[in-house]
């Protein structure tokens, strides 16, 4: 009997994922893969929004691009937070054939912990599942950022083989940003730049993630600090492949889906000592996320 | 580098934690058996079901040593006809299934199709929830947890009685399959962003 026990979850905490691929987290097969009816897109459209809206939250590392060539090297730990209904609950159906058909309010894969029973007909009953009671997801990234005449090439990779059922992770992110404020706001500490970074991230055949952005960034850049507002788009695909064991033989479920929040709005603060920089970041609004990013400035 | 590598394992250890939260898997489950047909008249057929494939799907999805087996339901049953093609028959009538060996109470209807029948002309999956009976959905819901619990598997035997009209001759399959569900509750060690700790690692049992 082929065993499944102790799969990496890893959907969940992805890259705590990069941080967490050994086996504690479990069997996101088992709750995923049970959930091959047509409510599987409701049930998991919350995770393609929040891994691309953290995905896309602290990329800008300071607020003024550099017209010197720089070299950035930053560490990003993101945090996104599932406050929202919309992400914790969303409307299930009772399958076809199910009497009577019936719409009920069931937690998604980031939802509370507890399924939902809708009574049937002479004794039947449907289970909605139960969700994994999320109440943040943390990722850690590294990036590279090369600055020089006002533009900036931002770059994430990470790769690792985990030897297990989980095997290859692997992330690859490319950015670009130019100043353009300094076409009209000359000898300013004020900046306005645009940008976009396209990112690619997969784990085994569990998680294909393709994440877009761009986004407007203005701020003011100080010796030692540096703030800045953003505002942009955002879209990302996430792709998956699923096990479930029946008693008899595994079913597979496929998951395809998009982000539904397209709107991006951050703001972030920095602060510079020396060659050392932090910063904290916020975006939202669905999910909220926060980012925190420590590096180094050459 | 190696600052790097020391940064990412301080992450690692913060965010690996050691809380321990429940999680509710849910499980899905066909009981079936499928019996050919070559039948003139009336028929008595013998099904049988087995515990073995709950018990086999509980612990290659879960860790079942820490496992409590809890809201077992039967979503839906079916039939599930197919043909062979010197089949001369159009419709069954009168289907009776009943609960017979292995069951607490022996010989309780299941499902009873006494006022409708069901066309066999092609092959066709008839849901039969309609003509479940309550007592019997619950006597087998009950008689299911009450093995599951001891985590032995048992077999139950259903026994399908029918009619085909006369000059007829059924030739083919009938299957029948109950879709068992249940939640697997289990406590696990988790990282950062479950929650605080809330359980302690249980064993195996079954929640009526």
């Amino acid at each position: 009997m082929p065993h499944m026990k102790k799969r990496n979850l890893c959907l969940i905490s992805f890259l705590c994922i990069i941080l967490n691929v050994t086996n504690q987290m479990a069997q996101i097969d088992s709750y995923i893969g049970s959930y091959t009816g047509n409510n599987k897109n409701g049930f998991l459209q919350p995770v393609a929004s929040v891994l691309t809206a953290a995905f896309n939250t602290g990329q800008v590392t300071h607020t003024k691009v550099d017209s010197n060539f720089r070299v950035y090297f930053h560490l990003i730990g993101t945090a996104s937070f599932i406050l929202s209904d919309k992400l914790k609950y969303f409307n299930a159906t009772t399958p076809e054939n199910f009497l009577p058909a019936q719409t009920v309010s069931a937690p998604t894969v980031l939802g509370p912990r507890r399924s939902t029973i809708v009574s049937g007909i002479n004794g039947t009953a449907y289970t909605v599942p139960a969700g994994m009671g999320v109440q943040l997801l943390a990722l850690a990234l590294p990036q590279l950022a090369l600055s020089y005449a006002g533009t900036e090439l931002t770059a994430r990779f990470f790769a690792y083989d985990t030897k297990d059922e989980l095997s290859k992770i692997n992330l690859l992110g490319v950015g670009l940003r130019h100043d353009i404020g300094r076409y009209f706001m000359k000898a300013s500490t004020w900046s306005l730049s645009v940008g976009g970074m396209y990112q690619k991230t997969k784990a085994g055949t569990y998680m294909d993630l393709s994440t877009y952005s761009g986004a407007a960034t203005v701020g003011q850049q100080q010796k030692h600090f540096n703030y800045f507002g953003q505002v942009g788009y955002q879209a990302g695909s996430l792709k998956g492949n699923y096990k479930h064991y029946n008693g008899e033989s595994f079913e597979s479920v496929n998951i395809d889906l998009k982000n539904d929040n397209p709107l991006f709005i951050g703001a972030g603060i920095g602060l510079n000592i020396g060659a050392l920089q932090m910063q904290l970041q916020a975006s939202g609004y669905e999910p909220i996320i926060g980012s925190f990013a420590i590096g180094l400035k050459f | 580098m190696k600052y790097l590598i020391l940064v990412i394992l301080s992450s690692m250890f913060l965010l690996q934690n050691c809380n321990y939260v429940t999680f509710t898997r849910h499980l899905n489950v066909n009981l079936d058996d499928s019996k050919s047909f070559s039948q003139s008249g009336t028929f008595k057929k013998t099904y049988v079901i087995s515990t073995t494939k709950i018990i086999n799907a509980i612990t290659e999805n879960i860790d079942s040593k820490s496992a409590r087996i809890e809201k077992l339901e039967i979503e839906s049953m079916k039939l599930k006809v197919s043909l062979l093609p010197n089949n001369t028959a159009s419709s069954i009538h009168n289907i009776h299934i009943r609960l017979a060996k292995g069951w607490s109470e022996n010989s309780q209807t299941l499902v009873k199709l006494d006022t409708s029948r069901i066309i066999v002309n092609k092959a066709i999956i008839y849901v039969v929830n309609a003509y479940l009976d309550l007592k019997g959905v619950g006597v087998l819901k009950k008689d299911l947890v009450k093995n599951l619990a001891t985590g032995n598997p048992q077999v139950f035997e259903l026994e399908m009685q029918g009619l085909i009209p006369a000059g007829q001759t059924f030739m083919g399959n009938i299957a029948l399959e109950l879709k068992a569900t249940m939640d697997a509750v289990t406590c696990e060690k988790v990282p950062l962003g479950l929650g605080p700790s809330e359980c302690m690692v249980i064993p195996f049992t079954i929640k009526l």
